[in-house]
């Protein structure tokens, strides 16, 4: 990539993914950059929004950046610590605001594929071309959390018209008709089958995604210009056809928020090296 | 009563081929790892295992052949790495290989081991709905229900709400494992665990179970235990026995102990990384570290006093502060 700015990529992904947060939310974080946007917003406009992740710790004021799951710099300063059940039933009866979630690939109407590509049956079991990590929460959090803001590297393998496996249902999913037996897809609204929620934008590597009222297509939003990138660069790197006729430049980040990133957030760049 | 008893007692008693096996802890965190290795140096073999939060402990039992059945959701190093090797055995399927994987979520695996604790027989939820877990074509265990013991006669049913009209709802069958394995900060002889931090629902993963084994960092008194008992987490009644094994989450990390071990884990990755084209790699690793060693303290000797020391956590913050982290640029290890 090239360009004027003096930021990299991730950082820009992550002042963007913090400016989404409001004060006050409840964010359910995993590791890596959703949790790093989140302590920025913290540091910033959102001063109230509480932190919890899926191993049970809420509420945190950590003074080193968590690396893992159940981190034990996690403990530090929550105020409350108990296991994966309770924070799954916090989203389950509505009351987690925003959850952040990525993957391997996403499709027009921000269904998320973290389980496996080339997926197949082979005498009689499903089997992956490649196969990776698995949902874990991510299910859980893409069909229960209020909010959805995914983050993603901008490939045009991992922007697809339709992603091989939903293992994250978005706006519009392809069901299978438990009455009618196996095999028999058709596409449905995620309101249809009375889920609250759904992927708001896509931060990507290249700039932000948002889906249309109407027909919950994503479309591009936002490029990084700083950094080098035209609505042309993301429309090369996405496989399905998507619109970018309203795309502006993005705001980049403050020098305030880059410090934050740099010096207070993550100063051990874990995260944020490139 | 006494429930103390060697690591390797406990688990001979316990588990055994094909028993259902639930390892305790979250990711990289308070997994029961000593335990692990000390599964696969007793050649226990086709095990099915299940658990709110797989990872780095059910990718060894099957890389090692001792685990052929897995209700899992996620299996990886987070940052340390992919779960090189494993995915290729999923890839290859379960004809070649013998090993299944049938994927869930983490709540999906959270409400079969709530409904497990509470004994009843399933537990309905809203969860993942429009996901392809819901899949009725995606069931890698098709051919085992019905068959074998403890997998569910269905993955899933979908019913209407018989108190709202129209209203589909998912139900999932309860987990009642044979034994579930449970690294804790200490425990007292009669089977009372305390648990700190986030207790990453090990109390279902233990009040489900037919059977429960804790392996601890510390066995102290009853007495010891009774103060503050708002603090403990596992009741005596749950627990068969107990065992005294420091650092027996290592190379995760067990809050207020020690932190993880990010050389160990990093090179973990890489022998599974180099494993993919070259199978001895990962062989010789499991020779040195597993199989070759005669128990967890010799792991632990092996290992090394400077090392344990480095991992060692400050106890105000409950984690080592100052352990390098930068996993790409890590200093030699201790």
């Amino acid at each position: 990539m090239s360009g004027k700015a003096d930021y990299t990529a991730l950082e820009m992904m992550v002042v963007q993914a913090s400016r989404m947060i409001r004060d006050g939310e409840v964010v359910f974080v995993g590791t890596g950059l959703p949790m790093i946007a989140s302590m920025l917003a913290k540091y910033l406009h959102a001063p109230n929004a509480i932190l919890c992740c899926e191993a049970g710790f809420w509420d945190s004021r950590f003074l080193h950046i968590p690396m893992t799951v159940g981190d034990s710099r996690w403990y530090v300063g929550s105020t409350w610590c108990a296991g994966q059940s309770y924070m799954f039933s916090l989203l389950q009866r509505r009351r987690i605001d925003l959850g952040f979630l990525g993957g391997a690939q996403v499709d027009k109407y921000g269904n998320i594929n973290s389980t496996g590509v080339g997926v197949q049956l082979r005498d009689g079991y499903y089997v992956f071309g490649k196969r990776f990590e698995g949902s874990g929460g991510a299910a859980d959090i893409a069909s229960m959390a209020n909010r959805v803001i995914i983050m993603m590297k901008h490939e045009r393998r991992r922007f697809v018209e339709r992603v091989d496996y939903i293992t994250s249902p978005g706006w519009y999913v392809w069901l299978h008709d438990f009455k009618d037996g196996r095999g028999r897809v058709r596409l449905v609204p995620r309101w249809e089958l009375g889920m609250w929620g759904g992927p708001e934008a896509v931060i990507s590597t290249m700039g932000v995604m948002r889906f249309d009222e109407e027909t919950k297509e994503m479309y591009v939003e936002s490029y990084y210009a700083e950094l080098g990138i035209t609505p042309e660069d993301i429309k090369r790197n996405t496989s399905f056809d998507i619109k970018v006729d309203e795309a502006e430049p993005a705001e980049p980040p403050t020098e305030r928020e880059l410090e934050l990133l740099r010096k207070q957030i993550d100063p051990e760049h874990i995260f944020l090296r490139e | 009563m006494s429930k103390v008893m060697e690591l390797r007692e406990a688990l001979k008693r316990y588990v055994r081929d094909g028993s259902v096996l639930c390892l305790g802890g979250i990711s990289l965190c308070r997994r029961p790892m000593a335990a692990t290795y000390e599964i696969i140096r007793l050649g226990i073999r086709d095990l099915h295992l299940i658990d709110i939060a797989p990872g780095m402990p059910q990718i060894l039992l099957a890389l090692a052949g001792s685990a052929s059945v897995v209700e899992g959701c996620w299996h990886g190093y987070e940052l340390f790495g992919h779960p090189y090797m494993w995915r290729n055995l999923v890839e290859r399927g379960p004809k070649e290989t013998g090993y299944r994987f049938d994927d869930e979520s983490h709540y999906m695996l959270s409400l079969r081991f709530v409904a497990g604790w509470l004994g009843v027989p399933f537990i309905p939820t809203y969860t993942a709905r429009g996901s392809d877990l819901w899949n009725p074509e995606f069931d890698n265990l098709w051919d085992l229900r019905g068959k074998r013991r403890r997998v569910a006669a269905k993955k899933f049913a979908v019913v209407e709400n018989p108190f709202k009209e129209g209203e589909l709802v998912r139900l999932l069958p309860a987990i009642n494992p044979d034994v579930t394995i449970i690294h804790a900060q200490m425990a007292a002889p009669d089977g009372t665990t305390r648990i700190l931090g986030a207790h990453f629902d090990d109390f279902v993963h233990a009040a489900a179970a037919d059977h429960v084994i804790i392996t601890c960092e510390q066995i102290v008194s009853r007495d010891t235990l009774a103060v503050n008992p708002e603090m403990n987490l596992i009741p005596s009644i749950y627990v068969d026995a107990v065992c005294q094994v420091p650092y027996g989450a290592h190379p995760g990390s067990c809050l207020g102990y020690y932190d993880y071990d990010p050389w160990f884990l990093n090179e973990l990755v890489r022998v599974t990384r180099e494993g993919e084209k070259n199978p001895e790699v990962f062989q010789r690793w499991l020779e040195e570290w597993v199989l070759g060693v005669e128990d967890h303290e010799a792991y632990l000797e092996k290992l090394g006093l400077r090392r344990l020391l480095a991992l060692r956590a400050d106890p105000a913050l409950g984690y080592a502060p100052t352990l390098p982290r930068r996993l790409h640029e890590m200093p030699p290890p201790p």
